[in-house]
């Protein structure tokens, strides 16, 4: 029998009174952790992944799938499951070795799974990574009934549309969510009201509900001018609640650094590269029934998130808020923090608002310049879950208050000190990928930013380019069909101990990044199999790895389609499909069973997954 | 121009230096031939002359700051080549003098501050790996028992602590079985060469697991260093005395650090 505590989370309006004392502590929470771990050197490597899933149903007369809320049953029964099997091994010294962990998420109809242990420190675990995630949908379908499922695309493409796609149906435009769409039940009331309460600060803070408008894609009949309400943009799908966006399936990694600087520099190579992985990994291109003109999940998230005032947006002018903020709080990074030679001042050119009085606050207490910056701007924001009974904590042993406005800033990356009082280094967390139909594929993406990490290491590589080319190639990462028709800012000369003057970039295919341009800039695979060569690397893990990287190569080529264009087309050849870019009821069912048997390997489908072999033994 | 003091010498050791800071993402073959030149080329400004042996460094082991602190944070694995014109004598162009084993890790301890390597392997040249080899025609008696010589030389240094590990390279099932025969120290090692186009040479695999071989893999070439490519480099760079210098083994050498992999040096 557990502990029975009272969380109370506060509303907004009452909320918002605590975020300076909230905001203040957290500093000096991370203040001690920094004193204690700065100095922390020669940790390992380790990673991790996180992959979140969607339950499903099939109502096979119907011709109809729709998303269960059973979800919440099936995630009580795995964390009984879990704590049952570690009881066990404690008490009994034999363990039904505990593999996997589930956590809640957002939405009702999702939950995530995690390795119950990291990976590392060889590459040889990377082959763990797979047979891992192949274990996790295992686990979890033993749970299933004979019509569910477990997928893991980014977005569940009917979600919000007329008819049932949720079950239980239940109905929309509720007290909590006020979505025109979506029932309140399809997000997850459980965990302490945390969502719930989330929801309801990013509305009551900004004074609206929040606007997702994504461009519709106009195929040969699609009506000239698409227009629904008068909130939705003119030719955009609109969305109305939190839950489109972070109802959405994402793949993450986190890996630890050996100490606080290389954590920093992994940071900002790493956001250098996350439009580049936003395209490549892209499998997002339909929304609420929509075939739309974004590949990604990533503008939705962005505008689900949104609790910016009317003022802070810089739509009107300065009253009751205290600064005009240009980026909102899920976006690609606002500062690099690195202390390297060549980081150039110059490069942190988007002049993100950032609280003065943390700032200073943080270099009377010892930070250097570029960290204090880094944190006074994920600072200004304010938290947005407040339980009364949790503000008093000691600063010395606690880091709730500095993870509440830490892990409410959901950038590309994400810089982690370790927690306090625990064997864990500094960490980084690449947050861009999107979940992928096949575990072969999601292991292959989390083979690949390992490997770039031991790539960027090993042979000093420098990706800098200013920040604000980064931005826009977020902006042009998640379009249509980007890895083909889009070319992004990258930097030329990506040796450190480069010897000219000017450093270079140039707008760059996917391709050329990835595979070479064939003159002077090798590309980041072969630099990748070059390192496989320096390094001792036994036949069979250098055999696996090889396969992923192969696989990376042609997506990167585009000799095979990303996820997204394999949906479009898919759609697209639908007997039918009546070139209006609707996706009906029986589309997506034919859609999600397909993407189930490939999931499976019950069928082949060498446009997307090219020859290779998609099952682990 | 020739130098006076270069009159004694008899040997020449070229460093590349740290391959992995040189921007140079290249084959194998290429990336040595192009460390080599830019060493040659550089001679005067940097070497270092033992005149009683009549050896030649170029550049100085002593102007490089490769000197390892904290040693046990580092694998060091080395692979020593044995040129086709590794024998020095005339009548036994076959021999494959085990004194290049101490040679060359002489040199490396000096260049990297170290008393020991974590793993040595040796690649004869000629061999090449084919996981259905019935019987090794390749490896005729004579060649075997130079193999054999050398592999006594290896077994002294792992006695004397200088090598933790000893490997082989593109050793098949069947010439592990002859060669564990005569050897006292097993190899613990055998390198095979990668091919991406083949399936996992499953008989091999079986093999090592059953004998704890760990099976690692390498993408180097048979003749990492032909002699018209060295003849034509030493032409190039105006190297003093080069009709006499005959390429004899190359040492390709990583230092990984443990736990990380990261690759911090390699040369």
């Amino acid at each position: 029998m557990g502990l029975l505590t009272e969380i109370q989370p506060l509303p907004w309006e009452k909320a918002k009174k605590y975020a300076n004392h909230i905001r203040d502590h957290g500093i000096t929470q991370f203040l001690s952790i920094y004193n204690k771990t700065k100095d922390r050197e020669k940790d390992c490597l380790l990673w991790g992944d996180e992959i979140e899933y969607m339950i499903i149903t099939y109502d096979d007369e119907a011709k109809n799938v729709k998303l269960s809320l059973r979800a919440l049953d099936i995630l009580n029964e795995l964390q009984k499951e879990e704590e049952e099997a570690s009881k066990k091994g404690y008490f009994m010294f034999y363990s039904e070795k505990v593999e996997a962990s589930w956590q809640p998420e957002f939405a009702s109809y999702m939950i995530e799974g995690i390795p119950s242990n990291p990976y590392g420190s060889t590459l040889k675990s990377l082959l763990r990574v797979e047979r891992n995630m192949n274990l996790r949908k295992k686990i979890v379908s033993k749970h299933l009934r004979p019509n569910e499922s477990i997928i893991s695309i980014p977005n569940f493409p009917r979600l919000g549309c007329p008819g049932q796609f949720l079950v239980p149906q239940h109905e929309l435009f509720g007290p909590k969510l006020k979505s025109l769409f979506l029932p309140d039940e399809a997000m997850n009331s459980q965990v302490k009201f945390e969502y719930v309460t989330i929801n309801g600060a990013i509305n009551d803070r900004r004074g609206s509900k929040v606007a997702i408008n994504i461009p519709i894609f106009h195929d040969k009949k699609s009506p000239n001018l698409f227009s629904e309400c008068e909130e939705a943009l003119p030719d955009h799908i609109y969305m109305d609640s939190l839950v489109f966006g972070v109802g959405c399936c994402c793949l993450q990694t986190t890996i630890q650094t050996c100490n606080i600087g290389e954590a920093r520099k992994l940071h900002d190579q790493l956001a250098v590269l996350g439009p580049i992985m936003i395209a490549l990994t892209a499998a997002t291109p339909i929304w609420r029934g929509y075939l739309s003109d974004v590949d990604s999940r990533w503008p939705a998230l962005v505008e689900s998130t949104d609790e910016r005032t009317k003022e802070e947006r810089g739509l009107e002018p300065l009253k009751n808020d205290r600064f005009v903020i240009n980026k909102p709080r899920f976006d690609s990074i606002a500062y690099y923090i690195a202390d390297d030679k060549t980081l150039k001042k110059e490069y942190n050119d988007q002049n993100t608002v950032y609280d003065q009085n943390i700032y200073k606050k943080l270099i009377d207490n010892g930070i250097d310049e570029l960290l204090a910056r880094h944190m006074s701007y994920l600072f200004i924001r304010d938290p947005l879950f407040v339980v009364e009974n949790a503000l008093d904590q000691n600063d010395d042993e606690s880091s709730d208050h500095f993870e509440n406005i830490q892990t409410t800033n959901w950038q590309t990356v994400r810089f982690k000190p370790p927690p306090p009082n625990s064997d864990i280094g500094w960490r980084v967390e690449f947050r861009c990928m999107e979940a992928q139909i096949t575990d072969f594929e999601n292991a292959a993406f989390v083979a690949f930013i390992i490997l770039l990490t031991r790539i960027i290491i090993s042979y000093d590589l420098t990706f800098y380019i200013p920040i604000s080319k980064v931005d826009e190639n977020m902006i042009n990462a998640y379009k249509r069909d980007a890895l083909n028709s889009e070319k992004f800012w990258f930097r030329k000369n990506i040796f450190a101990n480069y010897d000219g003057t000017e450093d270079k970039f140039e707008q760059m295919t996917i391709n050329e990044i990835i595979n070479g341009d064939g003159k002077e800039f090798p590309g980041l695979i072969v630099i990748m199999f070059h390192y496989l060569e320096s390094i001792n690397i036994d036949i069979e893990t250098r055999y696996h790895l090889g396969n992923y990287l192969e696989f990376i190569c042609m997506r990167a080529s585009g000799k095979i389609q990303t996820t997204a264009t394999w949906i479009r087309n898919f759609v697209r050849s639908h007997p039918n499909y009546n070139y209006d870019s609707m996706v009906s009821q029986e589309i997506n069912y034919d859609l999600i069973k397909m993407v189930e048997k490939i999931q499976k390997g019950e069928v082949k489908v060498p446009e997307l997954l090219g020859e290779f072999k998609i099952q682990f033994n | 121009m020739s130098s006076p003091e270069f009159s004694n010498v008899n040997t020449v050791i070229v460093y590349t230096g740290n391959v992995m800071k040189q921007a140079n993402i290249n084959t194998l073959k290429a990336e040595l031939a192009s460390c080599l030149e830019n060493s040659l080329k550089n001679v005067h400004s940097s070497y270092n002359i033992d005149q009683t042996r009549g050896i030649l460094e170029v550049p100085s082991p002593y102007d490089l700051s490769y000197k390892l602190k904290d040693r046990d944070d580092f694998e060091i694995t080395v692979k020593l080549f044995y040129l086709p014109s590794s024998s020095t004598s005339d009548d036994n162009p076959s021999t494959l003098p085990p004194s290049y084993i101490s040679q060359s890790l002489h040199h490396l301890f000096c260049l990297l501050g170290i008393t020991y390597v974590d793993s040595f392997i040796v690649y004869f040249n000629g061999l090449l790996f084919d996981d259905q080899d019935q019987d090794d025609s390749n490896l005729v008696m004579d060649d075997f028992e130079a193999l054999v010589e050398v592999w006594k030389e290896l077994e002294s240094q792992y006695r004397n602590e200088k090598i933790k590990k000893l490997g082989v390279s593109e050793f098949t099932k069947n010439r592990f079985e002859r060669f564990l025969d005569v050897v006292e120290i097993p190899p613990k090692i055998d390198q095979i060469n990668f091919k991406s186009c083949c399936d996992l040479p499953n008989r091999m695999i079986n093999y090592a697991k059953e004998h704890d071989i760990e099976l690692l893999t390498h993408k180097d070439p048979a003749d990492i260093l032909p002699l018209a490519t060295f003849q034509k480099i030493l032409k190039d760079t105006n190297f003093p005395f080069t009709s006499k210098l005959l390429p004899r083994w190359v040492l390709k050498y990583s230092v990984l650090v443990k736990c990380r992999e990261v690759v911090a040096n390699k040369g």
